[in-house]
């Protein structure tokens, strides 16, 4: 058996004519059309992943975009209302002299999403492109968005907490502002467009890596 | 290795587009259809974006000032700029697309902020929400216009009202504040806007409003005026003190009524002049709506204080106008002299002037001219006699053709003047003052002191000062004498003659009686009548007497120039003796003794009763009218007599009467001793023993035939009374003596006392009469009519009247106060109302109050909240792996 290593080849479940369960992760000889354990539909590569993953990237961006434009909190006190958008509340923030807060802010609602359509965008064009690559690399990229995907809510959690609390009816009023929906919008297409990506294709393109230098050792 | 895997199917014919599609694309496809949704819905129902000059942005923010119609939010301001070279304040201001068509050119837009002022309390929301822009536009759409000018306040005419806009126009004096009210009868009916100056800066001129549906009162004939502060006037109709509400005596207002009838509607727009008082108002109606005015001018020779613009000019009583200018004018040319002379200029209005039909200035001033060549002439007059002031009066005092109206005059033609007549109470009271100076005081005053000085001489005379001290000497003697006791004893010796008296009266009248039985009477009668024959006989005599009276005044004037003081004195000696003589004891004695004989003739007299003694009498009384026949037939040898005594009378006159009275003074001294000898003194002893005697002898009498012979004695009567006639010869030397002493009497000194007095008399009645002292009276007279006169003045000039319409409108303005003293009550509910509501937000605000509870149980949960952030952050600084790893 081969370690999974930066350099050493592995073995994919499709070399091995198999095909592995994405959902319960049992494989099956290659040609299973249903997993017989889960009952999950099984193919092999799912050749329409990439497209997906664009479909969603691109909903995600629509959907970011009014969410940076938009207002996300909408304060109302007694004497004055105010509306702030995300990079408009951060910025206010460091000049409150709150630098913490705001650079959580730019962090977790600018840095990340933006961070996030970058990767998954890199992921894809250079699987449609089969630029070179370590497929390790991929998959820890692949494995970061995923994961950080979800941190990305913490600004709507905010918003959330704040409008739901702060609700001093006259005096004080915190409301969500429109980003607020697009920008949970955004996240969840973002997060949707990851989880599209079919992860196992990034072995394909070490597998063709090999049959090229194997071509040329023979 | 083991067996090759089976042939891994491999789709090698492409499918469609369609079928390779992955449904996914739908989701971006549909968030693309909603944001073109989205877009094109806000651009769609986006409305104009219209701009706001404004003069300054107070409280104005982009994105957050709202722009309301009737409170409603129709729309919003996205910007905040400047115009061109930074003039004005720029406000964009995106509308909604509702209303945009109705925006049109007549829309107004204006700044609402909270006001306070004394009108009250405005715009307190904009407190808390801060301001907004307040838009007015009617309900017909004009086609949007893009571009405003802002106004500073809200318009006159509010949303949903109509009414009348007019313009006022005031001159100086009345101030036109913005937003004060226009008061008919207490009711707001209207509203100022802000003034503005005219263009040639004379006047100010401010838009007003008359809401509907007073704006039917608005009439040609309407007249505003100025209510704001008060107005104290002081002029010729005495003292005025005037102002309105509380209110607009702190912002001021305007009030109007429309002072004469027939005024005709008016259009929007017209302008209306603001007059600084009521009077001025009234006063005034005529000013415009009686068109154009005619102005003359009058030079007045006597230049006077009290005459002041404004000051009426009057035709037979009937102001026709006024005086609009004062001024000196010095025109040696023209005078000959350069005394300063009072130069005016009347405005006459000629519809005034009561000419038929449409009276122009030219008829007026033909008609002016026509009644100067008549006699018309201006004088100046008094207006009112208290403050002096004075007023122009037209009236016909020249005569005809003396002067003429001078036309040609610049600029104005010129009336003739005459001398004023100006009733000036001080000028009266100085006329007083000069006529009772005037009085010939000092003339009076040297007659008087003339006369103290002759009564002053007169009573220092040294004759009259003895008077005194004589008279009382007389006195002192005359006292002595009636004090005597012997005198003193007289009354009762008196009393007890009486008595016997009385009883002889008795007997008289029994006598008498019987007298009457006997035919008495008629034989009395005719003895009377014998008499008087006798009496006519003696007239005739006397008829004689004149001259020889005459003779003897002559005689007495010399008797006069004798020394009859010398006499006088001796003549009061021998009073003194008599004095003397009388009381002396034996003298005190008579009347005893006469008391005696008379009850002796008591007795005789009832014996003669007793016997028949009547017819005797009778007897005797014939014999006494044949004696008295006889003395007739005696005196008519009286005028012989008489010529010879006249005769006598000038022997006498010639005779060395000083002599005479010397030796009569000696024979009175020898008198005076005689009487002051011892055997006169003695004398009364022998008179009472002799009636003593006589008493006896009645007593006798009375024993023996007394009644006869008493018959006897009546019948040697009869025979006595022939010898009358001799006697009756003594009497003018008797007359004469009386007559000297009255005229010695007439020599005293006394004479010059009358004559001083005369003097005196005569001097006093020359003061008294002379001309001053008789035109005192009608001096004090004529000053008398002067105070009347005055008094009919202030009577006719009303100036009681003028004192109570003062209290009247003072009491009037009273009432206003107190009218604006019940409003303030409402105004200060509402300010308390107002303060309440803040007071309890405020008190909302409060440490305890719920909210401020749940604000700061809020805020700490944001601090938990933020603390909670921040130590999260401080985690993911320590640790950022911890993102990744989720811990």
């Amino acid at each position: 058996m081969e370690i999974a290593g930066n350099d050493a080849h592995v073995m994919t479940a499709r070399e091995a004519g198999l095909v592995g369960c994405r959902r319960c992760a049992r494989v099956w000889p290659l040609g299973t059309q249903v997993c017989g354990r889960c009952g999950n539909r099984m193919t092999s590569r799912d050749t329409r992943s990439l497209q997906r993953v664009w479909a969603w990237w691109l909903a995600g961006l629509m959907a970011y975009v009014p969410a940076n434009l938009y207002p996300m909190l909408r304060t109302r006190t007694l004497v004055s209302s105010q509306e702030d958008t995300i990079v408009g509340g951060a910025v206010e923030l460091a000049h409150h002299g709150s630098y913490g807060i705001a650079l959580v802010i730019i962090v977790a609602s600018v840095v990340i999403p933006l961070s996030k359509f970058m990767a998954i965008a890199y992921l894809a064009i250079s699987l449609q492109r089969g630029l070179k690559a370590s497929p390790h690399q991929r998959l820890g990229v692949y494995e970061i968005v995923e994961y950080i995907g979800r941190w990305s809510m913490i600004d709507v959690f905010v918003v959330a907490v704040l409008s739901s609390l702060v609700q001093l009816s006259g005096v004080a009023t915190i409301t969500p502002g429109p980003a607020s929906l697009t920008f949970a919008l955004s996240v969840i297409f973002t997060m949707l467009s990851a989880q599209a990506f079919d992860s196992r294709m990034f072995w394909d393109a070490q597998a063709e890596d090999r049959n090229q230098s194997k071509e040329q050792t023979t | 290795m083991s067996d090759t895997p089976p042939e891994v199917p491999i789709q090698t014919s492409r499918k469609s587009l369609w079928e390779r599609a992955s449904i996914v694309w739908l989701v971006p496809l549909a968030a693309l259809a909603i944001a073109l949704g989205v877009a094109w819905q806000s651009y769609s129902n986006q409305g104009p974006l219209i701009e706001i000059l404004f003069e300054n942005a107070s409280g104005i923010h982009a994105d957050e000032t709202e722009l309301r119609y009737r409170d409603v939010t129709v729309g919003v301001v996205e910007e905040v700029g400047f115009s061109e070279a930074l003039e004005k304040v720029r406000v964009s201001v995106r509308l909604s697309k509702a209303v945009a068509e109705y925006v049109d050119a007549d829309a107004a837009f204006w700044v609402v902020q909270p006001e306070v002022s004394a009108r009250g309390v405005s715009g307190l929301d904009t407190v808390l929400s801060g301001v907004y822009i307040e838009g007015f536009w009617d309900g017909e759409p004009g086609g949007l216009v893009y571009r405003f000018d802002g106004q500073e306040q809200a318009p006159l005419q509010q949303v949903g009202q109509t009414g009348l806009l007019i313009e006022l126009r005031s001159s100086a004096g009345t101030a036109l504040s913005a937003a004060s009210p226009i008061v008919f009868r207490g009711i707001e009916v209207g509203r100022l806007g802000k003034a503005r100056l005219s263009e040639d800066g004379t006047t100010a001129i401010a838009p007003a409003v008359i809401y509907a549906p007073h704006d039917k009162l608005i009439t040609t004939a309407t007249r505003f005026w100025d209510t704001s502060g008060f107005t104290f006037s002081l002029g010729a109709n005495g003292a005025e003190l005037d102002f309105s509400s509380i209110a607009s005596l702190i912002s001021g207002g305007v009030t109007f009524e429309t002072v004469v009838s027939g005024g005709e509607s008016v259009t929007p727009g017209t302008v209306f002049e603001v007059f600084e008082s009521e009077a001025s108002a009234r006063s005034s109606v005529f000013n415009v709506s009686d068109g154009q005015k005619l102005d003359i001018t009058v030079v007045f020779e006597d230049n006077v204080a009290g005459l002041s613009t404004g000051a009426p000019v009057e035709l037979g009583g009937v102001r026709i106008g006024e005086v609009v200018n004062l001024t000196g004018l010095i025109d040696e040319e023209r005078f000959g002299d350069n005394r300063v002379r009072l130069l005016t200029t009347l405005s006459i209005l000629p519809s005034r002037l009561g000419l038929q039909g449409a009276a122009g200035v030219d008829d007026a001033l033909a008609f002016l001219s026509d009644r100067v060549s008549d006699g018309l002439r201006a004088r100046l007059t008094t207006a009112s006699i208290l403050t002096g002031g004075l007023k122009i009066e037209l009236i016909d005092v020249g005569e005809p053709g003396e002067a003429e109206m001078g036309l040609a005059a610049v600029p104005f033609p010129r009336m003739p003047s005459a001398p004023g007549e100006i009733s000036d109470a001080a000028a009266t009271a100085e006329g007083v003052f000069q006529r009772i100076n005037d009085l010939p005081i000092e003339e009076l005053m040297t007659s008087a002191i003339g006369f103290l000085d002759n009564a002053s001489i007169l009573i220092s005379d040294g004759e009259l000062r003895r008077i005194p001290g004589e008279v009382a000497r007389l006195i002192g003697d005359a006292r002595g004498l009636v004090g005597s006791d012997e005198v003193q004893a007289v009354p009762g010796q008196i009393g007890a003659v009486l008595t016997d008296l009385q009883a002889a009266s008795a007997d008289l009248a029994a006598l008498t009686a019987q007298l009457e039985n006997q035919d008495a009477v008629t034989r009395l009668l005719e003895a009377v009548d014998a008499a008087g024959a006798a009496a006519a006989t003696a007239n005739t005599a006397m008829a004689g007497l004149p001259p020889l009276i005459t003779r003897l005044e002559s005689l007495g004037a010399k008797v006069e120039s004798l020394a009859l003081e010398s006499f006088v004195e001796d003549a009061s000696a021998l009073v003194r003796e008599a004095t003397v003589l009388i009381s002396n004891d034996s003298l005190a004695a008579v009347p005893e003794a006469l008391a005696g004989a008379l009850e002796e003739i008591d007795t005789a007299v009832a014996s003669y009763n007793a016997e028949g003694g009547t017819a005797r009498l009778l007897a005797a009384v014939d014999a006494a009218t044949v004696a008295a026949g006889e003395v007739d037939t005696a005196f008519e040898g009286m005028p012989g007599l008489i010529e010879e005594l006249d005769l006598l009378a000038a022997e006498i006159r010639n005779l060395p009467m000083e002599g005479l009275i010397a030796e009569a003074t000696e024979l009175a001294d020898a008198g005076t001793q005689l009487l002051g000898s011892d055997s006169m003194q003695a004398l009364p002893g022998a008179l009472s023993e002799a009636l003593v005697e006589l008493d006896a002898a009645l007593a006798e009498f009375n024993a023996g035939q007394g009644a006869t012979r008493l018959l006897q004695a009546v019948d040697a009567a009869a025979t006595a009374a022939g010898d009358v006639s001799a006697s009756v010869a003594g009497v003018p030397d008797l007359v004469d003596k009386i007559d000297a002493v009255a005229e010695s009497a007439r020599d005293l000194p006394l004479q010059e006392l009358v004559r001083n007095l005369d003097t005196l008399v005569t001097s006093a009645n020359a003061v008294v009469a002379t001309e001053g002292a008789q035109a005192l009276p009608a001096t004090l007279n004529d000053a008398l009519a002067e105070v009347e006169a005055v008094l009919s003045d202030l009577r006719q000039g009303g100036t009681v009247e003028n004192v109570n319409r003062t209290l009247a409108s003072a009491e009037q303005a009273a009432g206003a106060i107190a009218q604006a003293s019940l409003d303030l009550p409402a105004i200060v509910d509402r300010v308390s109302a107002v303060l309440n509501q803040a007071n309890s937000t405020l008190s909302s605000l409060d440490d305890n109050s719920e909210l401020n509870r749940e604000a700061r149980a809020a805020l700490r949960e944001l601090a938990r909240a933020a603390d909670a952030i921040q130590s999260l952050a401080r985690t993911i600084e320590r640790r950022p792996n911890s993102i990744i790893l989720g811990r």
